[in-house]
């Protein structure tokens, strides 16, 4: 019986990992390119989850088409506050930084209260409560569809990252940001659509789980400090890390709650990434300095 | 004696006398909220204003006051009295520990701020577990008015004591920004390897202001204990009220005096008075920390040494135009 638990939590575990290594990735881009340390990250994925609901409750729509609307929309949205808040405090000292983007986050958190309203919210669909089962083992179709859709997710940004023009230049930036805009690369574009398809890797997450779970606007906060803990399980900028990190942070969590009390497994989660900071800055995978 | 001042001591006696003119139940626990938020502000401002370490961990400090005045008179029946300096200790020696252990790994930035809102985080997370606190139903204080147990059922006494409160948190800023220890911690903020070499101890140093901050803010939590008579876990160990110093302080003008009592004092009123507008209490909220976080980032951009420091109207003006043009 416990076997099969230990089964059932690790599946859910790399389920959940998957849309927090997703999460973490966007964030890690950020900082990786723009050199900045984005607080406001996890609104965004709030912003996708109440995008859907939107489309949902106005149109109809099923959370994974709304997709195809919603995140041209994110794309926008990211790179428009970052042209407006973000890019003129790139150059200013390090501590007006976090200062910004947690003014930013409250912004989007409050517009969103204002707008939503602070009950909790989701979509329900026709696979909301349907699950799988294999033997004693089952598996909620909403969280595997959002499996499925963070893989496509990822298989998106790698094409991104590796096969096209707009990827080369951000690992140039990334890189070395001097020599890139020496070589001709419009660094400030770049920071500009990195920002943006960060926001709509975060965007994605958000909708891709708005069957599952139901929020309300001040879980970005929580949100945000999974991906920090992603960002610091598997070292910043390091996309291996980061899937390793988000799966993790998932195992840990949902195998944990078999063993302690389930209200203190964030807690756990969360005073393990601290020993991880004192211990390897650096992440799991990273060199010790 | 200068203008400066004289402004000063007249402000000194408008502080004093206030209680005399303003009979107002709901207006003298607006001004007592005012003072209140001022003097957290100062503490916040002690440690993210003059050594620019960037704090989201007051809640634990806060929380730490509040919970053990609470528990001690709840519980043991100790006056607040005690309970108050019992919690305050408390919190400088956690977060003496905290400093010392993050500042020792070199967790500059980045770092000490994830630290401090986990930390903040799992605090509230196990309080929330323990019955003896009230678990997640938080604790309400035994009725027992009097000033040894500092319950009072008019709010003079209350704005007596947190002006106080303010005073000494304004009197304490005041010396550290003209000790060899503030222009230590100036120092650091501006350029901290550069102060390392020029042989401040810069640990050291942000160790102590961040358990003297610490100390200072439990005072103010346990205050605020007494005031409303109830605790809990989710306010009490909070990213929010942190949030809303960081907003207060900085539009004030980080790593002044009169910046955060400003901020703090110009938050609150606007708090207050969005209130009056026809819609929910929780939705005015937002509303407020929309219009304050939209103005943070605008003074990020365009002022960051605060609005205060322009003189309001026409230096923003002045400000924006610059920019533009």
């Amino acid at each position: 019986m416990l076997m099969d638990q230990i089964i059932q939590c690790t599946i859910v575990g790399i389920m959940m990992g998957s849309v927090y290594a997703l999460i973490a990735f966007g964030f890690t881009l950020i900082h990786g390119v723009v050199r900045v340390v984005n607080f406001s990250h996890g609104m965004f994925v709030l912003m996708g989850t109440f995008l859907a609901i939107i489309f949902n409750r106005t149109l109809g729509l099923d959370p994974y088409l709304s997709l195809f609307i919603i995140l041209p929309m994110m794309f926008v949205i990211g790179a428009i506050l970052e042209k407006i808040f973000v890019q003129p405090i790139l150059t200013a000292a390090r501590i007006n930084q976090f200062i910004l983007t947690c003014g930013l986050m409250i912004f989007l958190e409050n517009s969103m209260l204002i707008i939503f309203g602070g009950d909790f919210k989701g979509v329900t669909t026709w696979y909301t409560s349907k699950s799988l089962f294999f033997g004693n083992i089952s598996v909620n179709c909403s969280l595997l569809f959002a499996f499925i859709c963070t893989i496509l997710a990822f298989m998106l940004v790698l094409f991104i990252l590796y096969k096209t023009r707009l990827g080369k230049a951000m690992r140039a930036v990334a890189d070395d940001k001097e020599a890139a805009a020496m070589l001709g690369t419009n660094v400030w574009n770049v920071y500009t659509l990195s920002f943006g398809l960060a926001v709509v890797l975060a965007g994605i997450a958000g909708a891709a789980t708005a069957s599952y779970w139901i929020v309300v606007p001040s879980d970005g906060r929580p949100i945000v400090i999974k991906a920090f803990t992603v960002a610091i399980f598997g070292g910043a900028g390091n996309l291996l890390g980061t899937i390793l990190g988000g799966l993790a942070l998932g195992l840990l969590e949902n195998l944990s709650i078999l063993f302690i009390n389930p209200a203190l497994s964030s807690a756990l989660s969360l005073a393990v990434m601290i020993g991880i900071i004192l211990l390897r800055p650096t992440g799991i995978l990273g060199k010790k300095q | 004696m200068g203008k400066r001042h004289i402004a000063i001591i007249g402000l000194c006696f408008i502080a004093l006398g206030l209680p005399i003119f303003v009979r107002n139940v709901l207006l003298m626990n607006i001004l007592i909220i005012c003072y209140y938020y001022a003097y957290l502000a100062l503490c916040w401002n002690l440690v993210g204003g003059y050594s620019g370490v960037l704090s989201l961990g007051h809640g634990i400090f806060y929380g730490i006051g509040a919970y053990t005045s609470a528990a001690f008179f709840a519980l043991l029946g100790v006056t607040p009295w005690v309970g108050m300096f019992c919690g305050a200790t408390l919190a400088a020696i956690s977060g003496f520990l905290i400093g010392r252990v993050s500042f020792a790994f070199e967790l500059k930035g980045f770092f000490f701020i994830v630290v401090g809102l986990a930390l903040t985080q799992i605090c509230g997370d196990v309080v929330k577990q323990i019955e003896l606190l009230g678990a997640t139903e938080g604790m309400t204080l035994p009725l027992k008015m009097g000033w040894d147990n500092i319950q009072f059922s008019s709010k003079e006494e209350y704005y007596f004591i947190i002006l106080f409160m303010l005073f000494i948190a304004i009197l304490i800023s005041f010396l550290i920004e003209r000790s060899k220890m503030g222009y230590n911690l100036m120092a650091i903020r501006e350029d901290e390897d550069t102060a390392e070499a020029s042989g401040v101890d810069t640990k050291g140093t942000k160790v102590l202001i961040l358990t003297l901050s610490a100390f200072l803010t439990a005072l103010g939590g346990s205050f605020y204990v007494q005031y409303v008579f109830f605790v809990d876990a989710e306010s009490a160990f909070s990213t929010g009220l942190n949030i809303n110093l960081i907003l207060a302080v900085v539009i004030g003008g980080i790593g002044t005096i009169a910046g955060p009592i400003l901020g703090a004092f110009f938050f609150v009123l606007v708090s207050e008075l969005v209130r009056f507008l026809p819609m929910q209490s929780q939705v005015a909220a937002a509303v407020t920390r929309m219009i304050f976080a939209l103005a943070l980032m605008i003074v990020m951009i365009y002022f960051p040494r605060g609005i205060f420091r322009l003189g309001v109207g026409p230096g923003i003006l002045k400000g924006i135009l610059r920019r533009v043009s």
